[in-house]
């Protein structure tokens, strides 16, 4: 993998992808961490990978699928809900 | 008007239950946040379970669009944050799609479809005090939220804004025969459209619902971006959202400030494998599709491919109706004629669609078996099929409640006799040679039994009259 | 003096209780009749305050129990409460967390290790019939059952169903178990094992009976020479030495293994974690349940308000990471090159299982730290602590941490591991050390 240099810049970029506000100096610590965090991981290069599969699991799953069957939940959507609106649940808006 | 244009198709599936859990797929009528559970609503610690039914949906449809079914395939997470998420993610297929390649044919023309894949529908927000760019607050009602899709990316072969229309007509038949969607349900067929124009960048408009919204929303852009190429104005690649009241495409957001949807596979499910053998069974139980009905209607029935064609293309009601009132009334030819050229030009004079009205194979095949039977007048029959459309009531019904039926002979030649007896001038006429006289007199007679008689017979008796004296 | 105030008591010396539940049912019958059953704070009981360690989900009342509460339930188990632990998973020494810093019951001026705290401090310090339920994603049940003296069971990726369990990284997570006593252990093990309609990847396998612990005769020990040496506290090897030995004497066979890919586990580890659970935190954006501010400003804006607010330092260091490891650019060289480790880390230990039964390390490089030595550590350094417990935490593989005596006066835990679905061959070899 190219060597990363974790500029502020991308910092901030992930940042705003993760929906996080951080001030001026969460901004220079992190850059600071970051780029030592993602220079450690460089060290993958290391391992010959061609041909290898991904292992997304462990272990080999059995497929599972579900019957589509209707099953109704006794609850209360509602009930950890702050902002509703009648049975609507109240969100910021869009822009 | 040209134009090149490729579509995604998000389609609802007709499944019982939702893709990932087992609430209902019914919610048309529920009130807000009442059809949900923790799975669907994103609670912490919640895990999603694969629906076996819209994978056969899914399977069924890629196959209907000549596409190749994957051996294996996997789902995986689709990351962007907007109030309609219920996990901030969207549980789709990046890497391996359930199927690639395949076409559908429009008017002649081959169009290449990318990719089928399933996906879980979001939430549904209603846009309090304005638009969506407008609006103060948002309400948000997640019954829709994990509802199956199933999404048909077409290449970008659309070569204009009819062909779009036609190929989404084709698509929605197809998928209607299959009983993989209900064409009737608001919303259950929603479009994005790339388009482009000679001299223009590519522009996104996202989420149109229904197939006239689509051609309205691809006539505005296409006649947007060619003015402006023709005035040398830049047409800035960008994503538009349409408004179906204003008809106007405006701008969302512009491409440069898209989202990198950080995709992983779904690790809360497992890869599912897709048994070729289990593909097979599926494809010889396929119901019929449309082309192959317009054919077999023809050969089985002796209609014209012209009537066919009409038929199958109504919907897939319109051509069970017509078999259904085959079974009832042996002349299917007849049943063809009245239906295409008399039924569907009332239907759409009251603006509803088979499935809206009250009309029953049973009562319909009455309407035909009343003119066998002598009871009314084809002409009558035209006039009457306009009222049986619009109250659904049965054409025997409306013949008594409105005393239709056709007058017997001894009652029209009373009428006779009167009309002739005050027309002493146009009998001369005709006595004098002008048969011409004889037209006007028949025609008196009718207007006076409001055709509840055969204009052959009352022809007939007036003649008759004029040669008694 | 009852239970509950006996908890409060010991709470109040070591912090190790988040939730306490209001009384406890004692006339149940099962399997865990008379035993009180704690459950760490990201597995959702029904009624009862889960946080998963964050403020983000303060006062969050989960409306379902997860599958494992429902099998203690049913088993007879009372629910005792929600233990402490580092925010959503994230750390090595249950100091990430605006809750309880649990104290090492051991040397209260130490970390009892993490992320299962909590769990571990007050099995070592319960001196009432107390199971805990825990979780690991990368060693959070080996560390601190080595650290606070207890036995910690990690069971195979897919025995136990994460129904329920706030996720952490969901391909990494398995919900396991700690007792005073390997028998005790394996007893909760078979209660919450076996399959799950409600998680897709739970393992089909049947249960055996873990508590059916027979003589180690003829068990295969094999010792991975990348787990000792550099970086591993000379006095903590030692007693991991003397108990191989002492399980040598009782008729196990020892040899030499190696497990090539172990250095690339840590990387490996991290880069899928992070992945996972940068996308696992999305949904925490002040909707629907926990942590919610008044509704103003836009979306984008609300939602990273929220966050700001409720994530700790370290969510928010992994949330980063794990969204640029997930970038377009970066994906292939990152993620996918992770899974493609994975997959080498995983062929290491088939290769060696082929030859042993069981494998023996020590569980952590060294004992408890002092927590003013772990103020002075950069955030890498958490991560390298954990060094002995990624990779058979990412190749899924079932583990136990027993305890084997002490060095420095701090307990220390020996470590075995064996492949899938062999947790029985764990158990006794772990029984075998605790006699």
């Amino acid at each position: 993998m190219a060597r990363i240099a974790v500029s502020r810049d991308l910092v901030l970029e992930l940042a705003k992808a993760a929906r996080l506000e951080l001030t001026g100096e969460e901004t220079d610590r992190y850059t600071q961490q970051l780029n030592v965090i993602l220079d450690a991981f460089r060290e993958l290069d290391e391992v010959s990978t061609g041909g290898v599969e991904p292992s997304y699991h462990p272990i080999e799953i059995e497929d599972k699928l579900r019957e589509d069957v209707v099953e109704k939940w006794q609850w209360d959507p509602l009930a950890n809900v702050v902002d509703s609106e009648g049975k609507y649940i109240r969100g910021p808006k869009i822009k | 008007m040209k134009a090149t244009i490729g579509l995604e198709i998000h389609v609802q599936l007709d499944t019982l239950s939702k893709l990932f859990c087992s609430c209902s797929t019914d919610i048309d009528d529920a009130e807000p946040n009442s059809v949900v559970c923790p799975i669907c609503l994103g609670y912490p610690g919640s895990k999603p379970m694969v629906n076996r039914r819209a994978l056969e949906h899914g399977v069924v449809i890629a196959q209907a669009l000549n596409s190749k079914v994957m051996h294996v395939i996997r789902f995986s997470r689709k990351n962007y944050f907007y109030p309609d998420m219920s996990k901030n993610f969207q549980i789709t297929q990046y890497e391996v799609p359930l199927a690639e390649g395949g076409y559908l044919l429009v008017g002649g023309h081959r169009i290449g479809i990318t990719r089928v894949h399933l996906e879980e529908d979001p939430a549904k927000l209603v846009h309090v005090g304005g638009g969506i760019t407008s609006a103060r607050e948002t309400l948000i009602d997640y019954n829709r939220a994990g509802v199956p899709l199933v999404e048909i990316v077409t290449d970008p072969d659309i070569g204009s804004t009819e062909e779009a229309r036609d190929f989404l007509k084709k698509l929605s038949l197809i998928l209607e025969h299959l009983g993989a969607y209900d064409p009737h349900k608001e919303g259950s067929l929603r479009v994005d459209a790339n388009v482009s124009v000679e001299g223009g960048n590519r522009v996104e408009v996202k989420n149109i619902t229904g197939f006239r919204n689509v051609e309205k929303a691809l006539n505005y852009e296409v006649v947007r971006q060619t003015s402006a190429v023709n005035m040398g104005m830049l047409v800035v690649r960008e994503t538009r959202h349409f408004d179906a009241e204003t008809g106007v495409t405006s701008t969302l957001r512009l491409k440069e400030q898209e989202e990198d949807y950080g995709y992983i596979a779904e690790p809360d499910l497992t890869q599912i494998h897709i048994a070729s053998d289990w593909v097979a069974a599926l494809k010889a139980s396929m119901p019929e599709l449309p082309d192959q009905r317009i054919q077999r209607l023809v050969g089985e029935y002796g209609i014209t491919r012209f009537q066919s064609d009409i038929i199958v293309n109504t919907g897939l009601r319109m051509s069970e109706f017509y078999e259904e009132s085959c079974k009832l009334y042996p002349d299917s030819k007849n049943v063809a004629n009245w239906l295409v050229t008399y039924l569907l030009k009332s239907l759409n004079f009251e603006g509803m669609s088979l499935e809206e009205s009250n009309v029953r194979p049973e009562t319909f095949t009455e309407l035909l078996v009343l003119i066998d039977e002598e009871t009314i007048s084809e002409r009558l029959a035209k006039e009457l099929i306009k009222d049986y459309v619009k109250t659904g009531k049965s054409p025997r019904t409306i013949v008594e409640e409105k005393n239709l039926a056709l007058l017997p002979v001894d009652e029209l030649r009373v009428v006779v006799s009167e009309v002739v007896a005050e027309n002493s001038k146009a009998v001369e006429d005709y006595r004098s040679g002008k048969a011409k006289a004889a037209e006007y007199l028949i025609g008196q007679v009718l207007r006076r039994v409001r055709a509840r008689a055969s204009a052959g017979i009352v022809r007939e008796l007036v003649l008759e009259a004029l040669k008694e004296n | 003096m009852s239970t509950l105030d006996r908890v409060r008591a010991l709470d109040d010396k070591y912090h190790f209780i988040n939730t306490l539940a209001h009384g406890l049912d004692t006339e149940n019958r099962g399997r865990l009749s008379g035993y009180t059953v704690s459950v760490k704070d990201n597995i959702c009981v029904r009624g009862m305050e889960s946080t998963a360690g964050s403020k983000i989900l303060e006062g969050y009342i989960p409306p379902f129990d997860a599958t494992v509460i429902a099998k203690c339930r049913a088993e007879g188990a009372s629910i005792l409460g929600k233990t402490t632990q580092d925010e959503f998973g994230f750390g090595t020494f249950n100091i990430n967390t605006p809750y309880k810093r649990p104290l090492n019951p051991h040397d209260p001026w130490r970390s009892t290790g993490g992320s299962s705290g909590g769990a571990a401090c007050l099995t070592a310090v319960a001196d009432f019939p107390h199971l805990a339920l825990s979780e690991s994603t990368g060693g959070s049940i080996s560390c601190p059952a080595s650290w606070c003296g207890v036995v910690g069971v990690t069971p195979t990726y897919g025995r136990v169903s994460r129904w329920g369990l706030i996720d952490y990284a969901n391909s990494l997570d398995k919900i396991g178990v700690m007792a005073k006593t390997v028998g005790e252990a394996g007893l909760l093990l078979e209660v919450i094992s076996g399959p799950d309609r409600y998680d897709s990847t739970v393992l089909d396998a049947p249960v055996p009976c873990y508590s059916d612990l027979e003589t180690v005769e003829g068990l295969r020990i094999g010792v991975p020479e990348e787990y000792f040496g550099e970086g591993v506290d000379p006095m903590v090897e030692a007693k991991v030495w003397a108990a191989i030995k002492g399980l040598e004497s009782d008729g196990a066979e020892v040899s030499d293994v190696s497990l090539p890919h172990t250095k690339y586990s840590l990387s490996s580890y991290y880069i899928i974690a992070m992945a996972e659970a940068s996308t696992n935190l999305a949904k925490f954006s002040g909707l629907r349940y926990g942590l919610q501010e008044p509704i103003e400003s836009d979306f984008n804006q609300y939602f990273s308000r929220v966050r700001t607010k409720g994530l700790g330092d370290e969510a928010k260091r992994r949330v980063m990471l794990g969204t640029f490891t997930r970038m377009a650019g970066y994906r292939d060289a990152y993620y996918l090159k992770a899974l493609k480790v994975r997959t080498k880390v995983i062929e290491d230990f088939k290769l060696a299982f082929k030859g042993v039964d069981v494998l023996a390390a020590p569980a952590m490089p060294v004992v408890a730290p002092r927590f003013d030595e772990i103020e002075q550590l950069e955030p890498i350094q958490h991560y390298m602590m954990d060094v002995l417990t990624v990779a058979p935490n990412l190749a899924g593989i079932p583990m136990v941490s027993v305890p084997c005596g002490e060095a420095h006066g701090m307990p220390v835990g020996l470590h075995l591991m064996a492949d899938h679905l062999e947790e029985h061959k764990l158990l006794k070899a772990a029984w075998e050390v605790e006699q």
